[in-house]
């Protein structure tokens, strides 16, 4: 990849999951350890609520808009004077949907360190099961990432999509582990993004895992954070009420940064999850996923 | 999609690009205006660019009510299999008036090279139980890569 390059650098998702927090309530020092095995440079953020089953606000992510933190690194140097509003600390998608507020400049990490947050929440209710991802790389050492573009190719790299077809009829309570993606054997792949979902799907998850199962994020990683989806609905509380998403979709992918480089005739893994048993009409379905990138022509 | 388009490389020493959309439908291309009977396929539709000059395609837009696969002008697929529209070239959020924002452009990355005279190719298949009316809509995005003394 770059030349004279210190470190190899693989993609990364951290999700925290927040205490429950009654209305009012200040959760402070809150503290995400990171792993033990390689430092982390920290390049966005993004948070999650598990959308309402029940109620006018069903399936809405309602309760988000009221929800204010700061965090900090390492060394508790907190980003942010004081809690700031979700909806203007990460923006109108609370960056889901491939649009994660990114930290810039990165901030780098050592192995083992604390993410210090403090959280609150304003509004009228408890807020349950919220989500915070911090996303961004591992940094190995040189060589770490053991494949790579080869020296030679018989012929450009070629954009292409992978739609996953084992993911049919997937129950509403239900997990798959270890669901294999094996790209076309007459070339390598590098994975760029992803696109999932569709309606009738609140709670889905998904751990992606490398060849060896050892995984991008230290937990699932709710869907809506890590790719885009097209067919969203007006779930993004927006002051009195809730708006569609602009824009995400199929044109604005989840980028998974990095890319993951699968090599000829090599796999990758990832599990998933749906949790939807408590939403009024939910049924099995066939969930739609859909891998991208580009396919590699070793010479 | 990884990088914006106003990074891309400039033409070669000698060349120029122009910025150029080739545009599709059932008026230009008849067979996007089929009916595909339920479960069936249409196969080999030929999108054919103009042929004065390489054209660089760099994103591309769908509009249709069945599945699409495209093959490059090289003979390559670009997608393991039928793609449902909303999950590779096409925003599936409507929003009023008219589907706004549903025909962002999808990026090809990378670009991809298309020589003088050749042409796209596009299969459609109908998942559902009925038949439907294809109704496609095809424009790819890109610049022509014209020689400075032509």
């Amino acid at each position: 990849m770059t030349p004279n390059r210190q470190f190899d650098e693989r993609h990364q998702d951290y999700v925290f999951a927040c205490p429950d927090l009654a209305s009012g309530q200040l959760a402070a020092a809150l503290q995400l350890q990171l792993d033990a095995d390689w430092p982390f440079e920290l390049r966005s953020i993004a948070a999650w609520l598990p959308p309402v089953a029940t109620g006018p606000t069903a399936g809405t992510q309602d309760g988000l808009q009221f929800i204010s933190m700061r965090w900090a690194g390492p060394v508790q140097d907190y980003r942010q004077q004081g809690v700031v509003p979700l909806p203007l600390l990460l923006g109108p998608y609370f960056g889901q949907l491939g649009n994660p507020k990114p930290v810039y400049p990165s901030y780098p990490m050592p192995r083992q360190a604390l993410i210090q947050i403090d959280v609150q929440n304003n509004g009228p209710n408890k807020v349950s099961g919220m989500l915070l991802i911090f996303r961004g790389v591992k940094k190995g050492p040189v060589g770490s990432m053991p494949y790579s573009y080869p020296q030679k190719m018989a012929r450009p790299p070629l954009p292409f999509l992978y739609p996953i077809p084992n993911l049919t009829s997937l129950g509403v309570s239900e997990t798959r582990t270890n669901v294999p993606f094996a790209p076309e054997n007459d070339s390598d792949f590098a994975f760029r993004f992803g696109q999932a979902g569709a309606l009738g799907f609140y709670q889905v998850f998904i751990t992606l895992k490398d060849e060896s199962w050892k995984p991008y994020s230290n937990a699932p990683v709710p869907a809506d954070v890590f790719f885009g989806r097209s067919f969203f609905p007006a779930v993004f509380p927006c002051g009195a009420s809730f708006i569609a998403p602009v824009g995400p979709g199929a044109s604005q992918p989840g980028l998974a940064v990095p890319e993951l480089y699968i090599p000829q005739n090599h796999k990758m893994w990832f599990d998933i999850t749906r949790n939807d048993s408590g939403y009024a009409g939910a049924v099995s379905q066939d969930y739609p996923l859909t891998f991208g990138g580009c396919k590699v022509y070793p010479g | 999609m990884y990088q914006p388009e106003f990074v891309r490389p400039p033409a070669p020493h000698g060349f120029h690009d122009e910025d150029f959309v080739h545009y599709f439908d059932e008026v230009n291309t008849p067979g996007l205006g089929v009916t595909i009977p339920a479960g069936d396929t249409v196969r080999d539709i030929q999108l054919r660019l103009e042929t004065d000059s390489e054209f660089i395609a760099r994103g591309i837009s769908v509009i249709a009510a069945a599945n699409p696969q495209f093959r490059e002008p090289g003979g390559f697929y670009l997608s393991s299999d039928f793609m449902p529209l909303a999950q590779s070239y096409r925003n599936g959020v409507a929003l009023a008036p008219s589907g706004t924002f549903e025909e962002q452009t999808v990026l090809f990355e990378p670009e991809i090279r298309c020589p003088q005279g050749s042409n796209f190719a596009v299969f459609f298949e109908n998942p559902t139980s009925g038949p439907v009316a294809l109704g496609a809509f095809i424009a790819i995005f890109g610049v022509k890569r014209r020689r400075n003394d032509a």
